[in-house]
């Protein structure tokens, strides 16, 4: 299955060309973070974390949004079937992504392993990289076992479908705990108890709308279609947890009032985005339903990267990323979705088939 | 030398090294330091000690550094001046960023005009330990929140955790900003956090910590908290103390007589 990452058109190899670019920027990079420390960076002195700890926050949310798509196919909502690979296939890049985006902000890299060694139970980020790991195996391991069986016309091995239960709690479990990781962050004091279910509601609406996005992209490169029902579906889920997460962004906006401007612009974009659902005209058009869930993802981008404003101990303070700072966190992401590529090019290779 | 003699010189002494590295890993304590306790006898039992700190703020002179330059030349603490990548186990600050959340902003010339002694608070319950996902960071059995630099992973969720940002982290190299280099305490690298350790390399000699003993007014008194006997408990039973945000619940060990 896997070779037919290795076939393509001229457009999927200049797009794999781009991506191979833009990681090598990202390596050249991240070795120049190596010899020098994190100073390379924007961060410092009042500034802990920056871009990359926020594209953990953002990918780990939308690892975690795949489980509502999978969610109601255990329960036997058929059309669901068709893109459940996808969303198992992005759930496993999308941890991979925030994983490596974690990996690149540690000051000792090479102690990686020993997050394992010394798993520690009451620290949420020992939990994040525990459930980030089994996250992205699960959705592998079990995306990479469906398909097989797929496209060998047999039934899935039964010890498949246990491991997606597994992984739904694992999924909330995710998001609760980025949940925990980000209560410390300055800004966040009064809303803490909100934190949680808000980065579940803003994980199922962005990561929904990523997934959709996706689908939409594929539908107008290959020959892949979900179909209207799917569509309509993921809509309907966006318009749930979107309307729930611009919400609470709102609730947001009485703790606060710093940040203001970009809170409302975060809410109008958001609500904006998902008023394109309502309305059939815009709805049957695939341009506009494109724009309208990208408007979802860079909304909530948009607001979990007002966190970056804050200085540690309080007050704002100026934060601008740095070039080698830029092009880690785009080589990270573009190595996420150079993975993604490659599975959606067996999923669609083995899904039109026939 | 003859080829034979060189390979067995080689072999044995390799030998000799694989042998104490692998019975160090046996008695894992028998290259560590202990404390010896007969050194502070009339304190309590081990294990029900508490080291803690109190700063009179009546006594401390303005403009004085002598604790912090003690305590920078005793650990190898970098100085980086102001670049942004500064490490700090003991500075003096102002009394807004000190005590943020104390209620007494408009008290006057006479507290608020004053640069306070701040460091890590040890406390009772340290956020930065639970936060640590490596364990790297941890309560000591005499109250000590201390700090394993190897095992440090640079994940920086400590210094997230600590609201008295009584941690630093080594954005770069540390070694060529330490000004003078003491032989007797490491120095440490590039990626890893650092923090006041009250000097458990100097208690242990029976010593008290390098602040303490560089201060010509007494301003910091250092003693067992949980000793009813000790100075330092005698003087917190006499005055009216603060610690930092205590609405947090982290119980600091460092008290302070404004």
């Amino acid at each position: 299955m896997i070779e037919n990452a290795l076939k393509g058109n001229r457009p999927y190899w200049i797009w794999i060309t781009l991506l191979l670019l833009v990681i090598a920027f990202g390596i050249s990079a991240y070795a120049q973070q190596l010899r020098l420390g994190l100073s390379v960076t924007g961060m410092g002195d009042g500034v802990r974390s920056g871009i990359t700890t926020m594209q953990f926050a953002f990918m780990a949310a939308v690892a975690a949004s795949t489980t509502l798509v999978v969610l109601p196919y255990l329960h036997d909502y058929k059309p669901f079937g068709t893109i459940v690979l996808i969303a198992q296939f992005l759930g496993a890049s999308a941890s991979a992504t925030a994983l490596l985006s974690l990996f690149i902000d540690m000051g000792k890299p090479q102690l990686m392993l020993d997050l394992w060694r010394y798993a520690t139970p009451q620290s949420p980020y020992s939990w994040a990289f525990f459930l980030l790991t089994g996250y992205f195996l699960i959705n592998l391991v079990t995306g990479w076992a469906t398909l097989g069986a797929e496209r060998k016309g047999v039934p899935t091995a039964a010890w498949v479908k246990p491991l997606i239960f597994i992984s739904i709690p694992w999924a909330i479990a995710l998001a609760v705990v980025t949940g925990f990781l980000f209560v410390n962050f300055p800004g966040n004091h009064w809303i803490a108890s909100l934190l949680a279910i808000h980065l579940l509601a803003s994980a199922f609406a962005g990561g929904t709308a990523l997934l959709l996005l996706i689908i939409l992209i594929l539908k107008k490169t290959s020959d892949f279609d979900a179909g209207r029902e799917v569509t309509d579906k993921l809509e309907l889920l966006v318009t749930y947890a979107g309307s729930c997460t611009f919400a609470l962004i709102g609730l947001k906006c009485f703790a606060t009032s710093q940040v203001l401007p970009l809170l409302w612009l975060s809410i109008l974009l958001g609500i904006a985005s998902i008023s394109v659902f309502f309305v059939p005209t815009w709805k049957s058009s695939i341009s506009w339903l494109i724009a309208a869930s990208a408007g979802v993802v860079v909304s909530i981008l948009a607001e979990k990267g007002i966190a970056l404003l804050y200085s540690s101990m309080g007050g704002i303070v100026a934060y601008v990323p740095t070039l080698t700072e830029v092009s880690m966190t785009l080589g990270v992401l573009a190595l996420g979705i150079l993975f993604l590529t490659i599975l959606l090019k067996a999923v669609v290779a083995v899904k039109t088939a026939d | 030398m003859n080829e034979e003699r060189r390979e067995f010189i080689k072999k044995t002494s390799f030998g000799f090294l694989a042998g104490i590295g692998v019975t160090s890993g046996f008695f894992l304590n028998f290259l560590m330091e202990k404390t010896d306790t007969s050194l502070w006898a009339d304190k309590s039992i081990a294990g029900t000690i508490r080291w803690g700190m109190l700063i009179d703020m009546r006594k401390c002179i303005e403009g004085c550094q002598k604790c912090v330059d003690a305590c920078r030349l005793v650990h190898n603490v970098p100085d980086f001046g102001n670049s942004g990548y500064q490490i700090e186990w003991l500075q003096k600050k102002p009394y807004r960023e000190v005590f943020p959340t104390s209620g007494e902003d408009f008290t006057g010339k006479e507290r608020t005009g004053k640069s306070f002694p701040s460091l890590c608070n040890h406390c009772a319950e340290p956020p930065c330990a639970s936060a640590c996902p490596t364990q790297a960071t941890f309560k000591r059995f005499d109250g000590i929140v201390a700090l394993d630099y190897h095992r440090c992973t640079g994940c920086r969720s400590c210094m997230a955790s600590c609201p008295y940002g009584a941690i630093s982290f080594n954005w770069s190299e540390p070694r060529p900003a330490i000004k003078a280099l003491n032989a007797s305490y490491p120095t440490r690298e590039k990626g890893v956090v650092e923090k006041c350790n009250f000097c458990p390399e100097r208690l242990l000699k029976g010593k008290l910590p390098a602040c303490v003993e560089a201060c010509p007014e007494k301003t910091l008194m250092f003693g067992d908290l949980n000793d009813p006997k000790s100075e330092i408990r005698l003087l917190l039973e006499k005055n009216q103390t603060m610690q930092r945000k205590p609405e947090l619940g982290t119980l600091p060990s460092v008290f302070y007589i404004i």
